[in-house]
Protein backbone atom coordinates (compact mmCIF):
# COMPACT_ATOMS: atom_id res chain seq x y z
CA UNK A 1 0.00 0.00 0.00
CA UNK A 2 2.77 2.49 0.61
CA UNK A 3 4.52 1.79 -2.88
CA UNK A 4 1.07 3.52 -4.62
CA UNK A 5 1.34 6.46 -2.78
CA UNK A 6 4.69 6.89 -2.59
CA UNK A 7 4.56 6.48 -6.06
CA UNK A 8 1.69 8.78 -7.08
CA UNK A 9 3.17 11.63 -4.45
CA UNK A 10 6.77 11.36 -6.43
CA UNK A 11 3.95 11.86 -9.81
CA UNK A 12 2.63 15.00 -8.08
CA UNK A 13 5.83 16.43 -7.32
CA UNK A 14 7.03 15.73 -11.00
CA UNK A 15 4.34 17.62 -12.57
CA UNK A 16 4.27 20.50 -10.38
CA UNK A 17 7.95 20.72 -11.05
CA UNK A 18 7.47 20.22 -14.28
CA UNK A 19 4.22 23.15 -14.78
CA UNK A 20 6.09 25.59 -12.70
CA UNK A 21 8.93 25.30 -15.20
CA UNK A 22 6.69 25.47 -18.36
CA UNK A 23 4.27 28.35 -16.42
CA UNK A 24 6.89 30.48 -15.65
CA UNK A 25 9.05 29.71 -19.27
CA UNK A 26 5.80 30.79 -20.93
CA UNK A 27 5.59 33.90 -18.54
CA UNK A 28 8.85 35.38 -18.64
CA UNK A 29 9.59 35.08 -22.61
CA UNK A 30 7.92 38.38 -23.25
CA UNK A 31 9.05 40.35 -20.74
CA UNK A 32 12.05 38.96 -22.09
CA UNK A 33 11.90 40.07 -25.63
CA UNK A 34 10.69 43.22 -24.52
CA UNK A 35 14.29 44.54 -24.64
CA UNK A 36 15.26 42.14 -27.24
CA UNK A 37 12.44 40.97 -29.39
CA UNK A 38 11.62 42.06 -32.65
CA UNK A 39 9.65 44.93 -32.05
CA UNK A 40 12.84 46.59 -30.23
CA UNK A 41 13.04 49.86 -28.42
CA UNK A 42 11.95 53.02 -29.60
CA UNK A 43 14.66 54.92 -31.07
CA UNK A 44 15.17 58.09 -29.24
CA UNK A 45 16.63 60.93 -31.76
CA UNK A 46 20.01 61.80 -31.14
CA UNK A 47 20.90 63.16 -34.46
CA UNK A 48 24.44 63.61 -35.23
CA UNK A 49 24.76 65.52 -37.84
CA UNK A 50 21.14 67.60 -38.25
CA UNK A 51 21.13 66.68 -42.03
CA UNK A 52 21.36 62.81 -41.84
CA UNK A 53 18.72 60.82 -41.99
CA UNK A 54 18.23 57.85 -41.13
CA UNK A 55 14.87 57.35 -42.94
CA UNK A 56 16.19 54.76 -45.89
CA UNK A 57 16.11 56.47 -49.23
CA UNK A 58 17.87 53.86 -50.76
CA UNK A 59 16.43 52.48 -53.85
CA UNK A 60 17.72 49.19 -54.15
CA UNK A 61 17.11 46.73 -56.82
CA UNK A 62 15.11 43.12 -56.79
CA UNK A 63 18.35 41.83 -58.16
CA UNK A 64 20.19 42.28 -55.01
CA UNK A 65 22.31 45.26 -56.81
CA UNK A 66 20.70 48.21 -55.10
CA UNK A 67 21.37 51.45 -56.65
CA UNK A 68 23.92 53.33 -54.33
CA UNK A 69 22.27 56.86 -53.64
CA UNK A 70 22.59 56.24 -49.73
CA UNK A 71 20.40 56.26 -46.67
CA UNK A 72 21.46 59.16 -45.30
CA UNK A 73 22.46 62.74 -46.95
CA UNK A 74 25.32 64.02 -45.33
CA UNK A 75 27.92 62.83 -43.51
CA UNK A 76 28.01 61.86 -40.04
CA UNK A 77 30.95 62.04 -37.39
CA UNK A 78 33.38 59.63 -38.40
CA UNK A 79 33.67 56.24 -36.18
CA UNK A 80 37.03 55.29 -35.27
CA UNK A 81 37.79 51.64 -34.94
CA UNK A 82 37.12 49.86 -31.54
CA UNK A 83 40.17 49.65 -29.58
CA UNK A 84 41.54 45.49 -29.67
CA UNK A 85 40.94 43.69 -26.54
CA UNK A 86 43.79 42.01 -25.08
CA UNK A 87 42.84 38.60 -26.27
CA UNK A 88 46.26 37.56 -27.79
CA UNK A 89 48.20 39.06 -24.54
CA UNK A 90 50.41 41.69 -24.63
CA UNK A 91 53.08 40.04 -26.17
CA UNK A 92 56.14 41.80 -27.93
CA UNK A 93 55.42 44.26 -30.75
CA UNK A 94 55.18 43.60 -33.94
CA UNK A 95 55.05 46.05 -36.25
CA UNK A 96 55.17 46.66 -39.82
CA UNK A 97 54.54 50.37 -39.93
CA UNK A 98 51.35 49.74 -42.86
CA UNK A 99 54.42 49.51 -45.51
CA UNK A 100 54.06 45.85 -45.32
CA UNK A 101 50.73 43.43 -45.11
CA UNK A 102 51.15 39.79 -44.69
CA UNK A 103 48.19 37.10 -44.83
CA UNK A 104 47.68 34.25 -42.23
CA UNK A 105 48.90 30.75 -42.94
CA UNK A 106 47.40 28.55 -45.02
CA UNK A 107 49.08 24.62 -45.49
CA UNK A 108 48.70 21.58 -47.84
CA UNK A 109 49.73 18.02 -46.66
CA UNK A 110 51.29 16.03 -49.01
CA UNK A 111 50.92 12.58 -47.94
CA UNK A 112 53.47 9.54 -48.22
CA UNK A 113 53.76 5.97 -47.49
CA UNK A 114 57.12 5.99 -45.60
CA UNK A 115 55.12 6.58 -42.08
CA UNK A 116 58.39 8.70 -41.41
CA UNK A 117 57.31 11.24 -44.90
CA UNK A 118 54.99 13.69 -45.07
CA UNK A 119 55.63 16.78 -46.25
CA UNK A 120 53.33 19.85 -44.63
CA UNK A 121 53.64 23.13 -47.15
CA UNK A 122 53.09 26.20 -45.91
CA UNK A 123 52.20 29.58 -47.53
CA UNK A 124 51.10 33.07 -46.96
CA UNK A 125 51.31 36.41 -49.06
CA UNK A 126 52.77 39.43 -48.44
CA UNK A 127 52.01 42.80 -50.69
CA UNK A 128 54.45 46.06 -50.60
CA UNK A 129 53.06 49.02 -50.17
CA UNK A 130 55.95 51.30 -49.72
CA UNK A 131 57.65 53.28 -52.41
CA UNK A 132 60.86 51.34 -52.94
CA UNK A 133 61.89 47.68 -53.89
CA UNK A 134 61.65 46.08 -49.86
CA UNK A 135 64.17 42.75 -49.25
CA UNK A 136 62.83 40.59 -46.21
CA UNK A 137 62.71 37.11 -44.92
CA UNK A 138 60.31 34.56 -43.62
CA UNK A 139 61.16 31.21 -41.51
CA UNK A 140 58.90 28.54 -41.31
CA UNK A 141 58.52 25.81 -38.87
CA UNK A 142 56.10 23.40 -37.23
CA UNK A 143 55.71 22.36 -33.49
CA UNK A 144 53.39 19.18 -32.06
CA UNK A 145 51.02 20.04 -29.49
CA UNK A 146 53.48 19.96 -26.94
CA UNK A 147 55.58 22.51 -28.17
CA UNK A 148 58.32 20.25 -29.55
CA UNK A 149 59.62 21.13 -32.97
CA UNK A 150 59.03 18.91 -36.23
CA UNK A 151 61.25 18.25 -39.13
CA UNK A 152 63.80 21.53 -40.04
CA UNK A 153 62.74 24.80 -39.62
CA UNK A 154 62.86 26.53 -43.49
CA UNK A 155 64.42 30.27 -44.20
CA UNK A 156 63.01 31.66 -47.23
CA UNK A 157 64.45 34.97 -48.48
CA UNK A 158 61.75 37.45 -50.03
CA UNK A 159 64.19 39.58 -51.83
CA UNK A 160 63.19 42.49 -54.22
CA UNK A 161 59.28 42.75 -54.02
CA UNK A 162 58.82 45.85 -56.10
CA UNK A 163 56.24 48.51 -54.80
CA UNK A 164 52.30 47.30 -55.45
CA UNK A 165 53.74 43.60 -55.91
CA UNK A 166 51.93 40.92 -53.93
CA UNK A 167 53.91 37.77 -53.92
CA UNK A 168 53.00 34.47 -52.48
CA UNK A 169 55.90 32.98 -49.99
CA UNK A 170 55.68 28.74 -49.50
CA UNK A 171 57.90 26.37 -47.68
CA UNK A 172 57.71 22.27 -47.49
CA UNK A 173 58.75 20.93 -44.33
CA UNK A 174 58.76 17.12 -44.27
CA UNK A 175 58.93 14.72 -41.68
CA UNK A 176 55.58 15.50 -40.38
CA UNK A 177 53.22 11.78 -41.31
CA UNK A 178 53.97 10.38 -37.44
CA UNK A 179 52.07 13.69 -36.22
CA UNK A 180 48.14 14.33 -37.11
CA UNK A 181 48.03 17.59 -34.96
CA UNK A 182 50.62 19.99 -35.73
CA UNK A 183 50.94 23.96 -35.63
CA UNK A 184 52.60 25.82 -38.72
CA UNK A 185 54.24 28.93 -37.70
CA UNK A 186 55.76 31.83 -39.62
CA UNK A 187 58.20 34.46 -38.57
CA UNK A 188 58.15 37.30 -41.34
CA UNK A 189 61.34 39.98 -40.79
CA UNK A 190 61.44 43.01 -42.40
CA UNK A 191 64.21 45.23 -42.84
CA UNK A 192 64.48 47.47 -39.57
CA UNK A 193 64.02 50.41 -40.66
CA UNK A 194 62.00 51.68 -43.70
CA UNK A 195 61.81 55.03 -45.06
CA UNK A 196 62.53 56.03 -41.54
CA UNK A 197 59.85 53.86 -39.61
CA UNK A 198 60.96 51.34 -37.72
CA UNK A 199 59.50 47.94 -37.96
CA UNK A 200 59.31 44.69 -36.13
CA UNK A 201 58.95 41.01 -36.99
CA UNK A 202 55.25 39.92 -36.99
CA UNK A 203 54.53 36.28 -36.21
CA UNK A 204 51.60 34.05 -37.95
CA UNK A 205 50.70 30.24 -37.26
CA UNK A 206 47.94 28.18 -38.35
CA UNK A 207 46.48 24.70 -37.21
CA UNK A 208 47.41 22.01 -39.54
CA UNK A 209 45.52 18.30 -39.45
CA UNK A 210 45.83 15.36 -41.25
CA UNK A 211 45.79 11.08 -40.97
CA UNK A 212 48.99 10.19 -39.50
CA UNK A 213 50.28 6.82 -39.58
CA UNK A 214 50.05 6.40 -35.61
CA UNK A 215 46.19 7.65 -35.52
CA UNK A 216 45.03 5.14 -38.64
CA UNK A 217 46.94 2.62 -36.84
CA UNK A 218 45.19 2.62 -33.87
CA UNK A 219 42.27 3.15 -35.42
CA UNK A 220 42.81 -0.05 -36.77
CA UNK A 221 43.96 -1.79 -33.90
CA UNK A 222 40.57 -0.46 -31.81
CA UNK A 223 38.75 -2.03 -34.59
CA UNK A 224 40.31 -5.16 -34.23
CA UNK A 225 39.62 -5.41 -31.35
CA UNK A 226 35.85 -4.75 -31.10
CA UNK A 227 35.71 -7.30 -33.57
CA UNK A 228 37.64 -9.72 -31.69
CA UNK A 229 35.02 -9.42 -28.43
CA UNK A 230 31.73 -8.72 -30.11
CA UNK A 231 32.68 -12.28 -32.43
CA UNK A 232 34.84 -14.23 -30.01
CA UNK A 233 33.76 -13.35 -26.38
CA UNK A 234 30.03 -11.89 -26.93
CA UNK A 235 28.77 -14.50 -29.30
CA UNK A 236 31.10 -17.21 -27.55
CA UNK A 237 32.32 -18.40 -30.81
CA UNK A 238 36.08 -20.48 -31.35
CA UNK A 239 38.98 -18.39 -32.03
CA UNK A 240 40.22 -20.75 -34.86
CA UNK A 241 36.64 -20.06 -36.50
CA UNK A 242 37.13 -17.11 -37.14
CA UNK A 243 39.98 -17.73 -39.83
CA UNK A 244 38.48 -20.54 -41.16
CA UNK A 245 40.01 -23.30 -39.44
CA UNK A 246 38.22 -26.80 -39.11
CA UNK A 247 37.22 -28.59 -36.10
CA UNK B 1 45.61 -73.59 -38.29
CA UNK B 2 42.10 -72.44 -39.05
CA UNK B 3 40.61 -69.00 -39.58
CA UNK B 4 38.59 -67.49 -36.67
CA UNK B 5 34.89 -67.25 -37.76
CA UNK B 6 33.99 -64.23 -38.65
CA UNK B 7 31.08 -62.86 -37.16
CA UNK B 8 28.48 -61.70 -39.07
CA UNK B 9 26.33 -58.74 -38.50
CA UNK B 10 23.23 -58.89 -36.54
CA UNK B 11 20.33 -59.67 -39.34
CA UNK B 12 16.55 -57.84 -38.22
CA UNK B 13 14.28 -59.98 -39.49
CA UNK B 14 11.86 -58.92 -42.53
CA UNK B 15 15.62 -56.99 -43.80
CA UNK B 16 14.53 -54.09 -41.70
CA UNK B 17 17.86 -51.38 -40.83
CA UNK B 18 18.94 -51.73 -37.84
CA UNK B 19 17.79 -49.47 -35.29
CA UNK B 20 20.01 -46.06 -33.66
CA UNK B 21 21.53 -46.36 -30.89
CA UNK B 22 19.70 -44.74 -28.15
CA UNK B 23 21.88 -41.60 -26.59
CA UNK B 24 23.92 -42.45 -23.23
CA UNK B 25 21.95 -40.78 -20.67
CA UNK B 26 23.97 -37.68 -19.43
CA UNK B 27 25.21 -38.19 -15.59
CA UNK B 28 24.44 -36.26 -13.43
CA UNK B 29 27.15 -33.71 -12.06
CA UNK B 30 29.08 -34.79 -9.07
CA UNK B 31 28.12 -31.53 -7.39
CA UNK B 32 25.40 -29.01 -8.53
CA UNK B 33 26.33 -25.62 -10.54
CA UNK B 34 26.45 -23.04 -8.30
CA UNK B 35 23.22 -21.01 -8.89
CA UNK B 36 23.90 -17.40 -10.04
CA UNK B 37 23.86 -14.63 -7.42
CA UNK B 38 20.77 -12.21 -8.07
CA UNK B 39 22.50 -8.80 -7.41
CA UNK B 40 21.20 -6.72 -4.62
CA UNK B 41 18.41 -4.27 -5.54
CA UNK B 42 20.35 -0.64 -5.48
CA UNK B 43 19.93 1.47 -2.74
CA UNK B 44 18.25 5.37 -2.99
CA UNK B 45 21.75 6.99 -3.49
CA UNK B 46 22.98 4.72 -6.04
CA UNK B 47 19.59 5.39 -7.46
CA UNK B 48 20.45 9.30 -6.86
CA UNK B 49 23.94 8.87 -8.58
CA UNK B 50 23.01 7.13 -11.33
CA UNK B 51 20.19 9.34 -12.13
CA UNK B 52 22.50 11.94 -11.74
CA UNK B 53 25.14 10.15 -13.99
CA UNK B 54 22.57 10.23 -16.67
CA UNK B 55 21.39 13.54 -16.80
CA UNK B 56 24.92 14.81 -16.62
CA UNK B 57 25.36 12.55 -19.74
CA UNK B 58 22.04 14.05 -21.38
CA UNK B 59 23.35 17.52 -20.95
CA UNK B 60 27.07 16.65 -22.03
CA UNK B 61 25.89 14.93 -25.32
CA UNK B 62 23.48 17.57 -26.14
CA UNK B 63 26.16 20.14 -25.61
CA UNK B 64 28.14 18.28 -28.39
CA UNK B 65 25.73 17.68 -30.71
CA UNK B 66 24.70 20.89 -31.01
CA UNK B 67 27.82 22.96 -30.84
CA UNK B 68 29.28 20.42 -33.61
CA UNK B 69 26.83 18.77 -35.32
CA UNK B 70 23.17 21.16 -35.10
CA UNK B 71 24.48 24.39 -34.98
CA UNK B 72 25.14 23.94 -38.20
CA UNK B 73 21.79 23.02 -39.40
CA UNK B 74 20.50 26.09 -37.34
CA UNK B 75 23.14 28.26 -38.92
CA UNK B 76 21.62 26.87 -42.47
CA UNK B 77 17.87 27.72 -41.29
CA UNK B 78 18.95 31.07 -40.25
CA UNK B 79 20.54 32.33 -43.49
CA UNK B 80 17.61 31.41 -45.57
CA UNK B 81 15.14 32.99 -43.35
CA UNK B 82 17.62 36.14 -43.25
CA UNK B 83 18.53 36.17 -47.18
CA UNK B 84 14.74 36.29 -47.97
CA UNK B 85 14.27 39.08 -45.37
CA UNK B 86 16.86 41.35 -46.61
CA UNK B 87 16.11 40.64 -50.08
CA UNK B 88 12.11 41.86 -49.40
CA UNK B 89 13.85 45.19 -47.91
CA UNK B 90 16.19 45.44 -50.84
CA UNK B 91 13.37 45.26 -53.12
CA UNK B 92 11.40 47.49 -50.85
CA UNK B 93 14.54 50.23 -50.41
CA UNK B 94 13.71 49.80 -46.62
CA UNK B 95 17.04 48.15 -45.67
CA UNK B 96 18.89 49.23 -42.65
CA UNK B 97 21.26 52.24 -43.39
CA UNK B 98 21.66 53.41 -39.59
CA UNK B 99 21.42 51.62 -36.25
CA UNK B 100 17.71 52.10 -36.94
CA UNK B 101 14.47 51.32 -39.18
CA UNK B 102 13.26 53.28 -41.55
CA UNK B 103 10.06 53.27 -38.54
CA UNK B 104 12.44 54.93 -36.27
CA UNK B 105 12.81 51.64 -34.54
CA UNK B 106 16.24 50.75 -32.79
CA UNK B 107 17.56 47.46 -34.63
CA UNK B 108 17.11 44.21 -32.94
CA UNK B 109 20.45 41.71 -32.45
CA UNK B 110 19.68 39.41 -35.29
CA UNK B 111 18.12 41.77 -38.02
CA UNK B 112 19.82 41.57 -41.39
CA UNK B 113 21.95 44.68 -42.34
CA UNK B 114 23.90 43.20 -45.28
CA UNK B 115 25.41 40.47 -47.18
CA UNK B 116 28.83 39.88 -47.44
CA UNK B 117 30.86 38.27 -50.43
CA UNK B 118 34.43 36.41 -50.00
CA UNK B 119 34.61 34.45 -53.82
CA UNK B 120 37.94 33.19 -52.30
CA UNK B 121 36.86 31.22 -49.81
CA UNK B 122 33.08 30.52 -50.59
CA UNK B 123 31.52 33.16 -48.22
CA UNK B 124 28.40 34.49 -49.29
CA UNK B 125 26.76 35.38 -45.93
CA UNK B 126 24.07 37.41 -44.67
CA UNK B 127 25.40 40.01 -41.86
CA UNK B 128 23.19 40.60 -38.95
CA UNK B 129 22.88 43.47 -36.57
CA UNK B 130 24.87 43.37 -33.46
CA UNK B 131 27.70 40.93 -32.27
CA UNK B 132 26.27 38.59 -29.20
CA UNK B 133 26.94 35.14 -28.84
CA UNK B 134 22.87 34.97 -29.97
CA UNK B 135 23.28 36.94 -32.79
CA UNK B 136 26.75 35.11 -34.47
CA UNK B 137 25.23 32.00 -34.00
CA UNK B 138 22.86 33.37 -36.83
CA UNK B 139 25.80 34.58 -39.01
CA UNK B 140 28.15 37.29 -39.00
CA UNK B 141 27.44 39.81 -37.05
CA UNK B 142 28.04 44.18 -37.43
CA UNK B 143 29.39 45.57 -34.18
CA UNK B 144 26.85 48.24 -33.28
CA UNK B 145 29.69 50.89 -32.49
CA UNK B 146 30.43 51.09 -35.94
CA UNK B 147 29.25 51.89 -38.98
CA UNK B 148 27.83 50.04 -41.39
CA UNK B 149 30.17 48.49 -44.66
CA UNK B 150 30.56 51.56 -47.28
CA UNK B 151 30.15 54.03 -44.91
CA UNK B 152 32.68 56.67 -44.22
CA UNK B 153 34.34 55.70 -41.71
CA UNK B 154 35.57 51.76 -39.76
CA UNK B 155 33.02 49.15 -40.11
CA UNK B 156 33.55 45.90 -38.34
CA UNK B 157 31.76 42.91 -38.93
CA UNK B 158 32.10 39.91 -36.49
CA UNK B 159 32.48 35.89 -37.66
CA UNK B 160 32.61 32.81 -35.76
CA UNK B 161 35.55 29.84 -36.43
CA UNK B 162 33.68 27.24 -36.11
CA UNK B 163 30.31 26.37 -34.79
CA UNK B 164 27.56 27.63 -36.51
CA UNK B 165 28.36 27.48 -39.81
CA UNK B 166 31.75 28.90 -38.90
CA UNK B 167 31.95 31.64 -41.94
CA UNK B 168 34.89 33.49 -40.76
CA UNK B 169 36.84 30.41 -40.19
CA UNK B 170 39.19 31.16 -43.55
CA UNK B 171 39.68 34.60 -43.56
CA UNK B 172 43.43 34.07 -42.76
CA UNK B 173 44.00 32.72 -46.02
CA UNK B 174 43.10 36.06 -47.69
CA UNK B 175 45.84 37.52 -49.84
CA UNK B 176 46.34 40.86 -50.05
CA UNK B 177 44.63 42.42 -53.02
CA UNK B 178 41.64 39.72 -52.49
CA UNK B 179 38.36 41.16 -53.38
CA UNK B 180 35.07 41.46 -50.50
CA UNK B 181 31.66 42.62 -51.84
CA UNK B 182 29.33 43.78 -49.01
CA UNK B 183 25.46 45.00 -50.33
CA UNK B 184 23.48 47.08 -48.24
CA UNK B 185 20.88 49.37 -48.22
CA UNK B 186 23.13 52.03 -49.69
CA UNK B 187 24.29 49.20 -52.78
CA UNK B 188 27.35 47.42 -53.26
CA UNK B 189 30.13 48.34 -51.52
CA UNK B 190 33.40 46.84 -52.73
CA UNK B 191 36.77 45.95 -50.45
CA UNK B 192 40.36 45.04 -51.12
CA UNK B 193 42.01 43.07 -48.72
CA UNK B 194 44.67 44.65 -47.05
CA UNK B 195 46.45 42.31 -44.75
CA UNK B 196 46.16 40.16 -41.32
CA UNK B 197 46.56 41.48 -38.20
CA UNK B 198 46.92 39.95 -34.80
CA UNK B 199 46.95 41.03 -31.21
CA UNK B 200 49.76 43.48 -30.75
CA UNK B 201 50.38 45.11 -34.24
CA UNK B 202 49.23 48.15 -35.45
CA UNK B 203 46.03 49.42 -37.30
CA UNK B 204 46.86 50.10 -41.20
CA UNK B 205 48.10 53.27 -42.07
CA UNK B 206 44.80 54.01 -44.30
CA UNK B 207 43.57 56.91 -44.38
CA UNK B 208 39.89 55.65 -45.91
CA UNK B 209 37.16 53.98 -45.32
CA UNK B 210 38.11 50.40 -43.99
CA UNK B 211 36.52 47.30 -43.16
CA UNK B 212 37.53 45.11 -40.52
CA UNK B 213 36.74 41.43 -40.44
CA UNK B 214 37.53 39.23 -36.68
CA UNK B 215 37.07 36.04 -35.51
CA UNK B 216 38.90 33.55 -33.15
CA UNK B 217 42.32 32.61 -33.56
CA UNK B 218 43.53 29.04 -32.74
CA UNK B 219 42.75 25.62 -33.02
CA UNK B 220 38.45 24.91 -33.66
CA UNK B 221 36.28 25.40 -30.24
CA UNK B 222 39.44 26.48 -28.58
CA UNK B 223 40.26 30.55 -28.90
CA UNK B 224 43.75 31.43 -28.11
CA UNK B 225 42.88 35.13 -29.04
CA UNK B 226 41.37 37.40 -32.04
CA UNK B 227 42.74 37.52 -35.64
CA UNK B 228 41.28 40.31 -37.74
CA UNK B 229 41.52 41.51 -41.55
CA UNK B 230 41.36 44.86 -42.86
CA UNK B 231 40.79 45.59 -45.66
CA UNK B 232 40.15 49.16 -47.66
CA UNK B 233 36.86 50.35 -49.36
CA UNK B 234 37.60 50.73 -53.41
CA UNK B 235 34.33 52.03 -54.24
CA UNK B 236 32.78 55.80 -53.02
CA UNK B 237 31.93 55.96 -49.56
CA UNK B 238 28.89 56.19 -48.22
CA UNK B 239 27.22 58.84 -46.20
CA UNK B 240 26.69 56.78 -42.26
CA UNK B 241 23.80 56.46 -40.79
CA UNK B 242 22.65 57.68 -37.08
CA UNK B 243 23.91 55.43 -34.51
CA UNK B 244 23.57 55.30 -30.88
CA UNK B 245 25.65 52.58 -29.37
CA UNK B 246 29.17 53.83 -29.08
CA UNK B 247 32.25 52.15 -27.96
CA UNK B 248 31.82 53.19 -24.53
CA UNK B 249 28.53 52.16 -24.54
CA UNK B 250 28.51 48.43 -26.00
CA UNK B 251 27.56 45.73 -24.29
CA UNK B 252 30.14 43.80 -22.82
CA UNK B 253 28.55 40.67 -24.48
CA UNK B 254 29.17 42.70 -28.14
CA UNK B 255 32.85 42.63 -27.62
CA UNK B 256 35.36 40.22 -28.83
CA UNK B 257 35.23 36.51 -27.09
CA UNK B 258 32.57 37.73 -24.55
CA UNK B 259 29.92 35.31 -23.49
CA UNK B 260 26.41 35.95 -23.29
CA UNK B 261 24.92 35.84 -20.09
CA UNK B 262 21.61 38.04 -20.54
CA UNK B 263 19.95 34.52 -21.51
CA UNK B 264 20.80 32.53 -18.09
CA UNK B 265 17.67 32.23 -16.58
CA UNK B 266 16.58 30.69 -20.32
CA UNK B 267 19.35 27.66 -19.09
CA UNK B 268 17.58 27.52 -15.30
CA UNK B 269 14.36 27.02 -17.27
CA UNK B 270 15.73 24.60 -19.20
CA UNK B 271 17.49 22.43 -16.66
CA UNK B 272 14.54 22.58 -14.72
CA UNK B 273 12.00 20.86 -17.69
CA UNK B 274 15.02 18.42 -17.84
CA UNK B 275 14.83 17.47 -14.44
CA UNK B 276 11.01 17.09 -14.69
CA UNK B 277 11.67 14.91 -17.30
CA UNK B 278 14.29 12.69 -15.84
CA UNK B 279 11.80 12.05 -12.71
CA UNK B 280 9.05 11.54 -15.10
CA UNK B 281 11.28 9.33 -16.43
CA UNK B 282 12.74 7.28 -13.47
CA UNK B 283 8.70 7.32 -12.23
CA UNK B 284 8.01 5.59 -15.41
CA UNK B 285 10.62 3.02 -15.78
CA UNK B 286 9.68 1.58 -12.32
CA UNK B 287 5.69 1.55 -13.15
CA UNK B 288 5.57 1.21 -16.75
CA UNK B 289 8.73 -0.62 -17.86
CA UNK B 290 11.60 -0.73 -20.16
CA UNK B 291 9.72 -0.26 -23.50
CA UNK B 292 7.04 2.12 -22.80
CA UNK B 293 9.50 4.63 -20.67
CA UNK B 294 12.30 4.17 -23.95
CA UNK B 295 9.18 5.32 -26.41
CA UNK B 296 8.01 7.96 -24.30
CA UNK B 297 11.08 9.48 -22.65
CA UNK B 298 13.62 9.60 -25.03
CA UNK B 299 12.56 12.43 -27.32
CA UNK B 300 11.69 14.23 -24.38
CA UNK B 301 15.14 13.67 -23.04
CA UNK B 302 16.66 14.48 -25.98
CA UNK B 303 14.28 17.96 -26.67
CA UNK B 304 15.81 18.81 -22.72
CA UNK B 305 19.07 18.35 -23.65
CA UNK B 306 19.44 20.19 -26.81
CA UNK B 307 17.18 22.92 -25.11
CA UNK B 308 20.19 22.92 -21.82
CA UNK B 309 22.62 22.96 -24.40
CA UNK B 310 21.31 25.66 -26.82
CA UNK B 311 21.47 27.98 -24.04
CA UNK B 312 25.19 26.93 -22.37
CA UNK B 313 26.27 27.55 -25.82
CA UNK B 314 25.65 31.24 -25.62
CA UNK B 315 27.87 31.41 -22.12
CA UNK B 316 31.12 30.12 -24.77
CA UNK B 317 33.06 32.50 -26.25
CA UNK B 318 31.15 34.33 -29.16
CA UNK B 319 33.63 33.61 -31.63
CA UNK B 320 34.13 29.90 -31.61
Amino acid sequence: MSTPSRARRILILAAAVAATAVTAAVGVSPAAQADGGSDGTKLVVTVIDSSASPTGTATPTATGSPTATGGATSTASSTSEPTPTATGGPGPRNDLGGLLYVSGLSWVYHPSINPFGGALELRFSVRNVYTKAVDASARFWVTQLFGGTVGQSVDVAVTGLKPGESRTVSAVIDGVALWGLVVGHLTFTPPPTLGGTALAPVNRDVLAWFLSWPFLGGVGGAGGIFLWWLLVVRRGLRPGALFGARP
Amino acid sequence: MTAPARRLPAVVENGAPPAPRAPRPLKPPRRPPRAAAAPPPPTPRQLLLRSSLALLAVVLFGVLADLIVLSQLQHTIAQQELRATLAEELAAGTAPVSEGTVDNVLLSDGDPVARIEIPAIGVNEIVVEGTSSGALAKGPGHRRDTVLPGQAGVSVLMGRAAAYGGPFGRIQELPPGEAISVITGQGEQLYRVLGVRYAGESTPAVSGTRLVLETARGPAYMPTGVVRVDAELVSPAQPAGARLTTNATLSPQDRELASDTSTVWGLVFALQFLIAAELAAVYSLRRFGWAKTWVVFAPVLLLGGLLVADQAIRLLPNLI
